[in-house]
């Protein structure tokens, strides 16, 4: 049995009534009979996502790279060019000094992106099945072909991102939670790690902070962009580093 | 400099069709900003290596101006600068405008440097004129300004790729709310010269609207409106000519002494010439002092996000925004 097919753990019951409910639906929807709905769980607990992007504030330096660079790869594979990742300023970040060396007075920022929570609770509330976990990364994604943009998976989603008048690249688009809404094309988009990329999240291979440190000009055994597990520690620690 | 065709276009649909035709047909108007280009062969994996020039000057009406009263200015795009900063007609109706054309370069090079190709010049960011540099402009995968020597680079819009816009007539053509005829494949469209300077967001390889086969040719500015009055100011590292590190044009229309409506644009600051908004709204309905003046501009340039090297062309940005003002008022 893999983790996918795995019924909830008793720890998850708050989860777990939440997808049994949504469950429910899904199966009166479908027509399905009830004795088959309590046969086996609603629906089965979801694979973790194999990464989550790991921020560290403290070496960005808010150059919006990967932004566009987010923007630019959706486009190319034919999906909304809205930016997954947004850099706000953030006056509370200390700098790294590395960072504070070699490219001093830019101001502090923070990275925010979706945190790949592993009960994802965007997922179960999407009465279209456009929320998905990608069978090979994990990752949670949104398939804008059956997105009806209803914004239930926004309202889910736990995590609000900074107010808009403190967005880096000062271009509004309304954005509210790890989940964006995109007019352009009336759907709603999220994080994918880029999951059709072999070389992985845009912006974790374009950050120009990232690339100075892989050439040893920039000393840090962290990178301001990472791929990690996302994992509860995982998950654990992105919040940390957001808090 | 290696060598490269060269077709004499005789009309703009000849031109358009060539341009079509050829995918690596370039057209040429002065000249002062391309042959160097090519000179220095700077390619990339978007940035192909030009073989056939396609000469603009040899059109019929495509250089020249008129102007009139009631229509205002209209500007062939191949019209050169020496010809424009001494028009009569300009000078005395768009005293600003004059003093933008006689900006760039110098006198030699304004002889030969059109109003087309200053407006769509490619900007002089030193790593995209280096050849030995594949930045995202050429189609490349970094910006090495944001990591490297970047004091002539973007303060205000940057993002993913810093460079600034070059040209000191776009400012004040942009504060006259001058529009750009445009002709391609599909015929002729005339397009508000705000929608079409583009960032690195919508396209990092390119700088305005125009596709490879479009062309600009005629530029369009209003007629000049009772009580407006107007400013430019361009600032340089050398007192002879140079390219702006800040660049501010203004347009006020005041009545009763109070700011009725206001543009105010700069170049030099950001990658395409940026609207400073938050100015506009400071004046608006204001009698412009000093005072008001300082605290439009300071205001304005909270939004400026400096790089390691260039924090210096805030502090030009505000005094400019400030004298612009001021001497409009």
């Amino acid at each position: 049995m893999t983790d996918a097919q795995q019924p909830p753990a008793a720890e998850d019951r708050r989860d777990f009534l939440k997808l049994a409910g949504a469950g429910a639906v899904a199966v009166a929807f479908l027509g399905a009979g009830a004795a088959s709905a309590f046969a086996r769980p609603a629906f089965p607990r979801m694979a973790v996502s194999t990464g989550v992007i790991m921020p560290d504030p403290s070496l960005c330096i808010g150059c919006l790279t990967c932004e566009v660079a987010c923007s630019q790869v959706h486009l190319e594979a034919g999906m909304s060019g809205v930016p997954r990742i947004r850099i706000f300023d953030a006056k509370d970040v200390r700098l790294n000094p590395e960072i504070e060396k070699h490219y001093p007075g830019r101001g502090t920022f923070r990275q925010l992106d979706c945190l790949m929570c592993p009960d994802a609770p965007c997922l179960p509330v999407c009465p279209t099945g456009a929320v998905q976990v990608d069978p090979k990364t994990g990752a949670r994604i949104i398939a804008e072909s059956a997105c009806i943009a209803c914004g239930k998976c926004e309202a889910a989603c736990p995590f609000p991102v900074m107010s808009e008048s403190v967005a880096t690249n000062q271009k509004p688009n309304g954005q509210r939670k790890r989940i964006i809404y995109d007019p352009a094309k009336n759907v709603y988009t999220k994080c994918d790690l880029c999951f059709w990329r072999a070389e992985g999240p845009a912006c974790v291979e374009r950050c120009p902070v990232n690339i100075r440190i892989r050439q040893g000009v920039v000393q840090s055994s962290v990178l301001c962009l990472d791929v990690k597990p996302a994992d509860q520690a995982g998950f654990e620690k992105v919040r940390a580093i957001e808090a | 400099m290696r060598s490269v065709k060269y077709y004499a276009a005789t009309s703009w649909g000849d031109a358009v069709a060539t341009l079509a035709k050829y995918p690596l047909a370039k057209p040429l108007a002065g000249g002062s900003d391309l042959l160097g280009w090519i000179k220095d062969d700077l390619v990339g994996p978007k940035e192909p290596r030009w073989e056939i020039l396609v000469d603009l000057r040899t059109i019929e009406g495509a250089s020249g101006y008129r102007y009139s009263q009631g229509d205002g200015l209209r500007i062939g795009a191949l019209t050169p600068l020496s010809t424009l900063e001494t028009a009569k007609e300009i000078v005395e109706n768009y005293p600003m405008l004059a003093k933008a054309f006689a900006a760039p370069a110098s006198p030699n090079i304004r002889n030969v440097g059109t109003l087309g190709g200053n407006i769509n010049q490619r900007p002089r960011c030193w790593y995209l004129r280096g050849p030995e540099f594949s930045c995202y402009k050429k189609g490349g995968d970094f910006c090495f300004a944001v990591t490297g020597m970047n004091q002539y680079h973007a303060i205000l819009d940057g993002e993913l790729c810093y460079i600034v816009h070059p040209s000191d007539t776009a400012p004040a053509l942009l504060a006259f709310d001058a529009k750009a005829k445009i002709v391609g494949p599909r015929g002729e469209k005339t397009v508000p010269l705000s929608e079409y300077f583009i960032g690195p967001r919508v396209d990092v390889t390119r700088e305005t609207i125009l596709a490879h086969d479009e062309l600009m040719t005629e530029i369009q500015v209003p007629a000049p409106q009772p009580g407006v009055k107007t400013a430019y100011f361009k600032a340089t590292n050398r007192e002879t000519y140079d390219f702006a590190i800040v660049n501010v044009a203004s347009w006020l229309k005041i009545k009763d002494n109070l700011v009725e409506d206001s543009r105010i644009y700069l170049s030099g600051v950001a990658p395409t010439p940026y609207r400073a908004t938050i100015v506009e709204q400071t004046i608006k309905g204001k009698r412009i002092d000093e005072a008001l003046a300082r605290q439009a501009a300071d205001q304005q340039m909270v939004r400026a996000r400096p790089m390691s090297d260039n924090a210096y062309k805030v502090d030009i940005a505000k005094a400019l925004i400030r004298r612009a003002l001021l001497e409009a008022n």
